[in-house]
C-alpha cells in the first residue's frame, strides 16, 4: 500500500492484519487471529482511536466473532472493525456500513420505524428485518457496557449523533425536523442542549430518559402475575389457557 | 491488510484502501473500505 501524496503526517494512522489457519481438512477448525498498530507518520503519539465498545462486550452474544460475509476471515476484533465500518462506507442499496449506525439498526431490526412502516432493511440483497435480538432493545448498556474498559464507553450518552440516534430512530429527519418537533438540525453541535445524559424524570427527552427500560423503572408499578392453575395440563396435552 | 488514518478533528476512521460494491439487482453502486493482500512486508523504521 502507498499511501497517497499529500498525505496527513500528523493523523493517527491504523494498520490492521488479520489471518487465518484453516485445519478443516484435519476435521479442525479455523484459527483466526487479527491485530492493530497504531502510529502518527511524524512520530507523535497517536490520538485515542474509536473505542466505543469492546470485542469482549460483543462476544458476550457473538462468542466467536463470525459475522455473515466475514465469517472465517480472521477479522474478530471491534479494533479491525471499525477500520472498514466507517462513515465512509455504504451498502449500495443507501444503508450506512458505518459501525455505529449499522450495529444499531441490525439489532433494532424489527423495531426500526421503517421496518414497521413496511419497509425493507438489509444490506447486499439480504433482509436484515427479522433477526432476532433476545435483549430489551431500551437497554443501551447490553452493549454499551461502562465497565469493559473501553475509553470512549460514555459517548453513547455524552456525545449524542444526528447518525447514532437516527440509526434507530429512522422516521426522524434531522434535515427537515419532521418527528423531531419540528426542529432541523443541521449538526451535531446542538443535540446535547436538549438531550442531556440524565434529566429530572425517569422518562424524558434525556438519553437515560428516553431508554428507561419499563421493566426496570421506578416509578412504574408495575404488575404482579400469580398463577393459580394450568389447564389441559395432562401428558400429550397443551396447556394453551392459563387462568390466573 | 487495512489501513486507515483519523482525519483532523474528527474521531473516526477512513480508509485508504476502498473499493466499488455493485447491487447485482439494481446496479446501484457505493464506496465501500476494503482490504488488500497483494503488497510485500519490509521490516525496518519508516519515517
Amino acid at each position: 500500500m502507498v499511501l497517497p501524496s499529500g498525505f496527513d503526517r500528523t493523523a493517527t494512522h491504523t494498520v490492521g492484519v488479520f489471518g487465518i489457519r484453516d485445519l478443516r481438512e484435519f476435521v479442525l477448525n479455523i484459527d483466526e487471529a487479527d491485530a492493530v498498530f497504531h502510529f502518527v507518520p511524524d512520530g507523535s503519539k497517536p490520538q485515542q482511536t474509536p473505542e466505543v465498545i469492546k470485542t469482549q462486550t460483543c462476544r458476550k452474544c457473538h462468542d466467536n466473532m463470525r459475522f455473515d460475509t466475514h465469517t472465517g476471515s480472521g477479522r474478530i476484533s471491534v479494533e479491525m472493525c471499525v477500520l472498514c465500518h466507517n462513515p465512509k462506507s455504504f451498502d449500495p442499496n443507501g444503508e450506512s456500513l458505518d459501525m455505529g449506525v449499522m450495529t444499531h439498526r441490525i439489532h433494532m431490526n424489527s423495531s426500526l420505524p421503517s421496518v414497521v412502516a413496511g419497509a425493507k432493511f438489509g444490506y447486499r440483497g439480504k433482509d436484515y428485518s427479522k433477526i432476532l435480538y433476545s435483549a430489551n432493545k431500551r437497554d443501551c448498556a447490553v452493549c454499551h457496557e461502562t465497565t469493559a474498559g473501553a475509553a470512549q464507553a460514555d459517548f453513547f450518552e455524552t456525545k449524542a449523533t444526528r447518525a447514532a440516534c437516527g440509526s434507530c430512530h429512522d422516521n426522524v429527519s434531522f434535515a427537515t425536523g419532521e418527528n423531531h418537533a419540528n426542529l432541523p438540525q443541521v449538526s451535531d453541535s446542538q443535540c446535547a442542549t436538549c438531550h442531556t445524559v440524565q434529566g429530572e424524570l425517569e422518562f424524558d427527552l434525556s438519553i437515560r430518559g428516553a431508554h428507561t427500560v419499563a421493566t426496570k423503572s421506578r416509578e412504574l408499578p408495575g404488575t404482579t402475575f400469580e398463577i393459580l392453575d394450568v389447564n389441559d395440563g395432562a401428558p400429550g396435552r397443551n396447556p394453551l389457557s392459563l387462568s390466573a | 491488510m487495512l489501513i486507515a488514518y483519523i482525519p483532523r478533528n474528527g474521531t473516526k476512521y477512513e480508509s485508504y484502501i476502498t473499493r466499488n460494491a455493485t447491487d447485482a439487482a439494481t446496479g446501484e453502486v457505493a464506496s465501500q473500505a476494503t482490504s488488500e493482500n497483494n503488497g510485500t512486508w519490509k521490516k525496518g523504521r519508516f519515517r
